[in-house]
């Protein structure tokens, strides 16, 4: 049985083949990189909310910096309708300069509030049913509000989007593939063009995979905990232990409030994501060695496996560091069968026969069944 | 200049061995589980786009349907006994697969791991070559958006409210593709390259058909979503190209760059034939 990738625990039944070695050059001009330290840092302009209906409606204001086009999206669903693709509800808009577009109304008076239908399903979305969006063409600045007639116990989302803004949230977590026992740290950065944006409040909420979000927690740019410099837009958190939870794709939720450079109220939501890994197998990092035999290079590692299984021994081999980085040369990957206890590994590396040197060997564990990574090096070529 | 590739390849009998059989493989993007039955799935490229491609039928097809909720290597092993089963039965040995979306990510997969399944290696050793249209090989800040709005986030009787999303949809999210792009997927900078050329078709148009919803759908999701740069409403530019050859660009969005509408599409794919 090969396990699915840890966020879905979903055991999938699959032949469980070792396989043969395999390895080969890098073309010519491809450079070295080794597995990032950090996930992708994600972009946002937008900020998303969700309030329970009463009373027949729900009500959101809005903070929108008023630079550009805005774009207000209503999710709505309700316990009577959400198995059977509910339609759009009834949202009406009052700009803060007294602008209106009333439900029903496809247009505002001024023909700067303009409204069309969504269907969440058609562009990939995992929403069910019609929703609706206004695009506001030249937003004001300040407190937008949206007001949608839904039945008692609908939940109401409003995502509002400013596409053009110069107010930006980014954030990232680090690392991207947590080994047993490591910190992560969070990051928010918020930038207004090319000014960091200070004295803002932001607050990050974790969720385990399968499992609802934990309390939030605030970021700081105050150079500790975290935070690598005070006052540069960048807010962090590090959390030295994480919420129980299983191993997996985490995820993190962010909410950014505070004032432009103008003085404009915003807010922005952001994710990002880590993998926290299985303790499965270690490779133990002082055990690793490459060196040159014959044309080629053998790679030898040992590793501390605690759950049996299939692994897979990669290396990549990279020439010495020349302006832009150093060239990758080589690889190879060595699925192996290991038993519960320390195995030797070890797998051979073709190098090329162009003059081009060997210098250092990225070398990593991964778990086949279940997937995850289990160690990772950097080790000189001896 | 891969047309004169091609042409080229034709003339010196390179494309293809004067013995070999040849057709061509559709593998669909994610979406539902219904997009596991042939006739959805036939819809999904729509018919003008499977008859210009295949020169009127005359070049053998499959179209491959599995379930669009599921993760790479689910989606991967349903794909491959679907190739493997058909070109085995036709004899078939020479292969043109076109992707759309994110059935690109899942090709990928077999490509990369031909040990995963015994397969996964007869699939690859009869593949030319890959078209990949519109593939989110890094990601997609669109699937990044669904997770911003999954009721994970909310509480008590409102998480189940909102809906979750599907394994397809986390698999598309740029933090897990740059995950499994360091770790499981070959073809990106740095990485071991793939076995086989994969030829990128990368979207940058929005309004193709105004009086289409689904056209109001992707401008509103590229501007929700922050997709950097040029987008078709749902895959970014960089994304599309993030691994393999640039094969063409196109005006064509998500939706009509899977179809022989708005752009023909079907008319260059047939150019492999």
């Amino acid at each position: 049985m090969r396990t699915a990738l840890l966020p879905c625990a979903v055991l999938v039944a699959l032949p469980a083949l070792a396989g043969a070695d395999e390895g080969g050059l890098f073309p010519a001009g491809e450079a070295f990189s080794p597995a990032e330290s950090e996930s992708p840092r994600q972009v946002s302009r937008a900020s998303v909310r969700t309030v329970a209906a009463s009373g027949g409606r729900a009500a959101v204001d809005v903070p929108l910096t008023g630079r550009g086009r805005a774009i207000l999206w209503t999710l709505t669903a309700s316990p009577a309708t959400a198995a059977k693709a509910p339609e759009a509800a009834p949202t009406s808009l009052r700009t803060p300069g007294g602008r209106v577009l009333r439900p029903g109304e496809e247009r505002s008076a001024d023909r700067g509030l303009r409204r069309f239908a969504l269907r969440p399903a058609e562009i990939g979305l995992d929403v069910p049913g019609t929703q609706e969006a206004v695009e506001v063409g030249a937003a004001e600045a300040g407190l937008h509000r949206v007001e949608v007639e839904a039945a008692d116990g609908s939940a109401v989302t409003v995502v509002a989007a400013e596409p053009d803004s110069p107010l930006a949230l980014a954030t990232w977590a680090s690392p991207l593939s947590r080994l047993p026992g490591q910190p992560v740290t969070l990051h928010a950065e918020l930038r207004d063009g090319g000014r960091p944006v200070k004295a803002a409040r932001v607050s990050v909420r974790l969720a385990a995979p399968g499992r609802s979000g934990e309390k939030g927690v605030s970021l700081l740019d105050d150079g500790r905990r975290g935070d690598a410099v005070a006052g540069d837009g960048v807010y962090s958190r590090r959390f030295d232990s994480l919420p129980a939870g299983d191993a997996g794709f985490w995820t993190a939720r962010f909410e950014a409030e505070g004032r432009d450079a103008r003085g404009a109220a915003f807010a922005r939501s952001g994710t990002s994501g880590f993998v926290v890994e299985r303790a499965t197998a270690r490779l133990l990092g002082s055990t690793v060695r490459a060196r040159r035999e014959g044309a080629g290079l053998v790679v030898e590692a040992a590793a501390q496996v605690s759950t049996a299984g299939l692994y897979r021994l990669d290396a990549v081999v990279a020439g010495a560091r020349a302006e832009g980085g150093r060239p990758a040369l080589a690889w190879a990957e060595a699925p192996r069968r290991l038993s519960v206890g320390t195995a030797r590994l070890a797998v051979r590396v073709p190098l090329p026969e162009d003059g081009r040197v060997a210098e250092i060997v990225e070398v990593r564990l991964l778990g086949l069944e279940p997937m995850g990574v289990a160690g990772r090096t950097l080790v000189p070529v001896e | 200049m891969r047309g004169a590739f091609v042409c080229l390849a034709a003339l010196l009998g390179l494309a293809a061995p004067a013995w070999a059989r040849t057709g061509v493989v559709f593998i669909h993007g994610k979406g539902g589980a219904n997009l596991a039955s042939p006739s959805v799935a036939r819809a999904y490229w729509g018919e003008d786009m499977i008859r210009a491609t295949t020169r009127n039928y005359t070049v053998p097809h499959l179209v491959v349907g599995y379930d669009g909720t599921q993760y790479m290597w689910v989606a991967g092993n349903q794909v491959a006994t679907q190739i493997y089963n058909w070109m085995m039965a036709g004899g078939f040995t020479d292969v043109v697969v076109n992707t759309h979306s994110y059935g690109g990510v899942v090709f990928r997969w077999i490509l990369s791991n031909p040990t995963w399944d015994p397969r996964y290696q007869p699939v690859i050793d009869r593949v030319r070559w890959v078209n990949t249209i519109a593939g989110p090989h890094k990601g997609s800040e669109a699937a990044d958006l669904a997770g911003t709005l999954a009721g994970s986030w909310l509480t008590g009787w409102l998480v189940d409210l909102v809906g979750q999303n599907t394994n397809s949809t986390y698999n598309c999210r740029t933090d897990w593709m740059a995950y499994y792009n360091q770790y499981w997927l070959k073809g990106t900078t740095g990485r071991p390259g793939l076995p086989r050329t994969m030829y990128t078709i990368a979207g940058y148009g929005l309004w193709n058909d105004f009086a289409h919803s689904e056209d109001y759908g992707l401008a509103t999701l590229s501007g929700v979503a922050g997709l950097p740069g040029e987008d078709d409403g749902m895959v970014a530019q960089y994304s599309a190209q993030g691994v393999g050859v640039v094969w063409f660009t196109t005006a064509a969005n998500h939706h009509h760059n899977r179809r022989n509408d708005y752009r023909r599409i079907g008319d260059s794919l047939a150019t492999d034939f």
